[in-house]
């Protein structure tokens, strides 16, 4: 399966969550799938906006957003993800640690354009139960394979 | 410095345009600087493509890279006071294959009017830049007649030439890249047919499509080819290239009108071997020079065959035209020193 990663990013900078892009994309490839992280770098919140959703993403499986500007990408097998690193202050080596950060995952492919719609469609589906906590990253990635 | 290395890309697709980004971050960051690699996914086949381009224009950098340096359409739409521009080639369908049967849509107003507009947005955008350079001088002419832009060739090297050595040669011309219809290694096999020598070719290159492999096996298969023609449909590893063309008799790489000499030519090259290509390879006749670093053929078979003989017969003259060769590469600045001197100055 081609699964490819999108995020925001700060250019010249390494965030916790760059890292744990990182590992994730990792531990895709070694279950033996394509795996690629597309970084768009931050700028002011409405042009990143317009730009997420212009993107044209072809020659992909499953998309998964790891972060709410990259939750306005278009595509028709998405996975949103929210990720919440524990220990952002600590070492590189947290990270390499299985329970160094919980995510948690969105399951659905039908949020609407804008942001509201995101975050009503993310409690809407938390309510069905649609929502998943990871406690580490092999996890997360188990669950973006399956 | 600060340096965003820029291009547009299509998920899951490798190739020359991703090749000459990762080889220039690996050299800059090799020189001290800070490099940051941005690729935008981009549909070359949608029909979003103004609003495509309008996307590159909200890409913000201006604070965090002292400079950028985009290679694929649209990326040199992005905006910054320090752009340099390695134009490796236009969205092709919408200028020098406008008139081809590539371009999978009409030639009616609304898109001849689409056509119009990307030309005068990639000009406005490329105005821009505090210097354009081109992978190739064919890529520069187009850019003049298309744009009215003036460029400087700038040509590409390979990653590590180093790894690349003369060490004799065996019987074989070695075709080693991605194996398409449009590189024609059919021409090749069909080559063999004709061939008066004990010659020998080997293809080797990941075949993406089926039918076309299978046109390859059937010719080989219904001339009794097999015996001397060599189909290794996968990507070889670095050491077993460098191997190949170590040992090869001489390189063949005759794709149909190629934007740029191709790294298969410069890999034979750095190997002291000489190449074969056609007179209608586009860029690759940039660097072969028929019968003095390799052979200029049509695209007939029978040619092809007549010059895969006299490089087998004539092994001197094979080594002399290799020798040559990897003295063009010193004529044609094609050198990761002079790439950087030039990007970074």
């Amino acid at each position: 399966m081609r699964i490819l990663l999108a995020k925001c990013f700060r250019p010249f900078e390494t965030a916790p969550s760059d890292r744990l892009a990182m590992e994730l994309m990792a531990r895709i490839r070694e279950a033996g799938h394509l795996c690629e992280l597309v970084r768009v770098p931050e700028t002011d919140p409405e042009n990143l906006k317009q730009l997420m959703m212009t993107l044209e993403i072809e020659n992909t499986d499953r998309l998964v957003c790891l972060d709410s500007p990259s939750h306005e990408i278009r595509h028709p097998c998405r996975i949103l993800v929210q990720l919440f690193p524990l220990a952002p202050a600590k070492s590189h080596d947290a990270f390499k640690s299985d329970d160094a950060v919980v995510a948690r995952v969105l399951l659905s492919p039908e949020t609407g354009g804008d942001q509201a719609g995101v975050l009503e469609s993310m409690s809407r589906v938390a309510g069905r139960d649609k929502t998943r906590s990871f406690a580490n990253v092999g996890e997360l990635a188990a669950h973006i394979i399956g | 410095m600060k340096i965003a290395i820029c291009s547009s890309s299509v998920p899951f697709v490798q190739g020359g345009y991703r090749n000459i980004v990762e080889w220039l971050e690996a050299k800059i960051l090799e020189h001290g600087h800070q490099v940051e690699v941005l690729y935008i996914p981009q549909d070359d086949g949608a029909q979003t493509h103004l609003q495509q381009f309008a996307m590159y224009r909200l890409v913000d950098l201006a604070q965090s890279a002292d400079r950028i340096i985009c290679f694929r359409p649209f990326s040199y739409a992005i905006p910054h006071d320090h752009k340099i521009v390695w134009f490796i080639h236009h969205l092709r369908i919408f200028y020098d294959l406008w008139d081809s049967n590539l371009r999978g849509f009409p030639d009616d107003a609304q898109h001849r009017g689409l056509r119009d507009r990307l030309r005068e947005l990639d000009t406005a955008a490329l105005v821009e830049a505090r210097k354009i350079y081109t992978n190739s001088r064919i890529i520069g002419e187009r850019l003049k007649f298309y744009n009215g832009l003036d460029s400087e060739i700038l040509y590409p090297p390979i990653h590590n030439p180093e790894n690349y050595r003369d060490l004799g040669q065996n019987d074989e011309i070695a075709c080693v890249c991605r194996i398409e219809e449009h590189k024609r290694q059919h021409l090749l096999v069909e080559a063999m047919r004709h061939t008066r020598t004990p010659v020998r070719l080997k293809l080797s290159g990941r075949c993406a499509d089926s039918l076309y492999s299978q046109k390859i096996n059937q010719i080989i298969n219904e001339n009794g080819l097999a015996n001397r023609v060599s189909f290794e449909n996968r990507w070889i590893s670095d050491q077993e290239k460098f191997d190949e063309f170590a040992n090869c008799l001489a390189s063949a790489y005759l794709p149909l009108d190629e934007d740029s000499f191709g790294y298969p030519t410069l890999e034979a090259a750095h190997s002291s071997k000489p190449s074969i290509t056609a007179i209608d390879s586009g860029g690759v006749l940039e660097f072969v020079r028929n019968g003095h670093n390799g052979f200029v053929c049509h695209p007939d078979p029978a040619d092809i065959a007549d010059k895969m003989d006299q490089l087998y017969w004539n092994r001197d003259r094979a080594r002399i035209m290799g020798i040559e060769a990897n003295k063009t590469i010193g004529e044609l600045e094609i050198s990761w020193s002079h790439v950087l001197g030039k990007l970074l100055k």
